[in-house]
């Protein structure tokens, strides 16, 4: 018959270490006297080892900080963003006020999302059919290969008497991008052309009669030169991601950095 | 010793407490590399290593439910289920007590249990460090943990998750 003043709690706390001096004595009495008490010590102790050992961690690398000049930009993100746009006038290829004007119109349509939609849920695909008339041949990919959800769908005024759709993904590590579709402007080509600066970056690229423009804050380079490629692709093709770029796409972000912004 | 290479020693015992949070390997590792990415970015770190390591899992702890809350998926609270007070002897077969047959039912514990067995076991908290962590008196970690590794125990002994016996190979002579 086992001593009924040691409760099962009791002997956790037992072998845990966390009895006080006069408890633990007593405990340790009472199961060199009882072989039920000295089996269940047994078994705790045996469960607590297997615990600790049931855990194997993959690597897992330390993500690099933001650097001083990265969260400078983030937190002045109104001076970083007009340095932005008069910096990207000269990469986009055309004249300074409309080049000016369409980044500008960008930035502003992806911020109006991103910062304020914190708690933003995934939105099913059929909500952006109705987006998408609005801009005829629009091709919104799926990017969960990425791990991004779309969150948010919205037409809105865009460079001069154009409409576009913007459809915005949220990742599960903070990031957060915008994906733009419009009629296309003449000077924008169909290879990829990049705008960054500091932590913003965006790719632009024409697809038919339609232009793209896609933008992040704070994702990681590489992944996000990788997806916009894939976009890009899938854009011309008007096809999802096959199973290699799926695969490429998982892998790049599951290597990546989370998002800084 | 920089900040880099004192939060990488303990990378394993944080994946092993976000593993218990989240209940997935994936998030788990996001958890973990966002928990070192607000560690690396923090103004104050603290100095001594038993803070420092409270701090951590602190920090991992506010991301999960960071992220439950913007993802408004069940709360915490949604794994709290209300036990019997049963605190009988375990009867069961200690050499049933593996590390397989622990990975095998620990995923199926709830959240809540998991994260003080984690905290206790994996992490290697004391019941105090537990207790401010999670914000309750150490009568309740004591309490929660007993409840828990109960739990655990009657799974495995219910379980069908047996070692296979090792067979000795036939000499030649």
């Amino acid at each position: 018959m086992s001593d009924r003043r040691i409760t099962f709690e009791m002997l956790n706390t037992y072998v845990d270490g966390e009895l006080d001096a006069a408890a633990t004595a007593e405990v340790a009495r009472a199961v060199a006297e009882d072989p039920t008490l000295a089996r269940e010590v047994a078994a705790l102790s045996r469960l607590r080892s297997a615990v600790a050992e049931s855990v194997e961690a993959p690597p897992i690398s330390v993500p690099a900080p933001p650097s001083a000049t990265g969260r400078r930009t983030a937190i002045a993100a109104g001076f970083a963003f007009a340095l932005f746009v008069a910096g990207s006038v000269l990469v986009f290829n055309l004249d300074r006020d409309a080049g000016a004007e369409v980044l500008a119109r960008a930035w502003q349509m992806h911020r109006g999302w991103s910062i304020e939609e914190v708690t933003a849920q995934p939105r099913p695909p059929s909500l952006l059919v109705r987006y998408a008339e609005a801009v005829p041949g629009a091709y919104v990919p799926d990017l969960s290969a990425s791990r991004l959800s779309l969150v948010h769908a919205t037409v809105a005024p865009f460079a001069g008497q154009r409409r576009a759709l913007l459809a915005g993904y949220r990742g599960t590590r903070g990031c957060k991008i915008s994906l733009l579709v419009f009629r296309s402007l003449d000077a924008l080509g169909e290879a990829l052309s990049p705008f960054r600066d500091g932590t913003n970056e965006a790719y632009g690229w024409r697809a038919g009669p339609l232009g793209y423009i896609i933008m992040s804050d704070g994702m990681d380079p590489g992944r996000f030169r990788l997806l916009a490629e894939s976009v890009r692709e899938t854009s011309r093709q008007h096809v999802p991601f096959d199973k290699e770029t799926r695969l490429a796409l998982r892998q790049s972000r599951d290597k990546s950095a989370p998002c800084m912004a | 010793m920089t900040e880099h290479t004192r939060i990488e020693a303990y990378l394993p015992r944080l994946y092993g407490y976000a593993l218990s949070l989240a209940g997935d390997h994936h998030q788990a590792e996001d958890l973990v590399q966002e928990c070192a990415l607000r560690a690396l970015t923090a103004k104050n770190t603290p100095g001594d290593e038993p803070a420092y390591r409270a701090w951590l899992f602190r920090i991992l702890r506010n991301a999960f439910l960071d992220r439950v809350r913007r993802e408004r998926t069940a709360a915490l609270s949604a794994d709290e289920v209300n036990f019997a007070p049963d605190m009988e002897f375990w009867q069961g077969d200690e050499r049933f007590i593996t590390v397989l047959a622990v990975k095998l039912q620990m995923e199926k514990l709830p959240r809540r249990h998991r994260e003080i067995v984690a905290l206790i076991d994996i992490a290697g908290l004391s019941y105090a460090e537990a207790a401010v962590l999670l914000e309750v008196p150490v009568g309740t970690v004591m309490s929660r943990i007993s409840r828990a590794r109960r739990m655990l125990l009657e799974a495995i002994g219910s379980s069908n998750v047996r070692e296979l016996p090792v067979r000795k190979k036939k000499g030649i002579g």
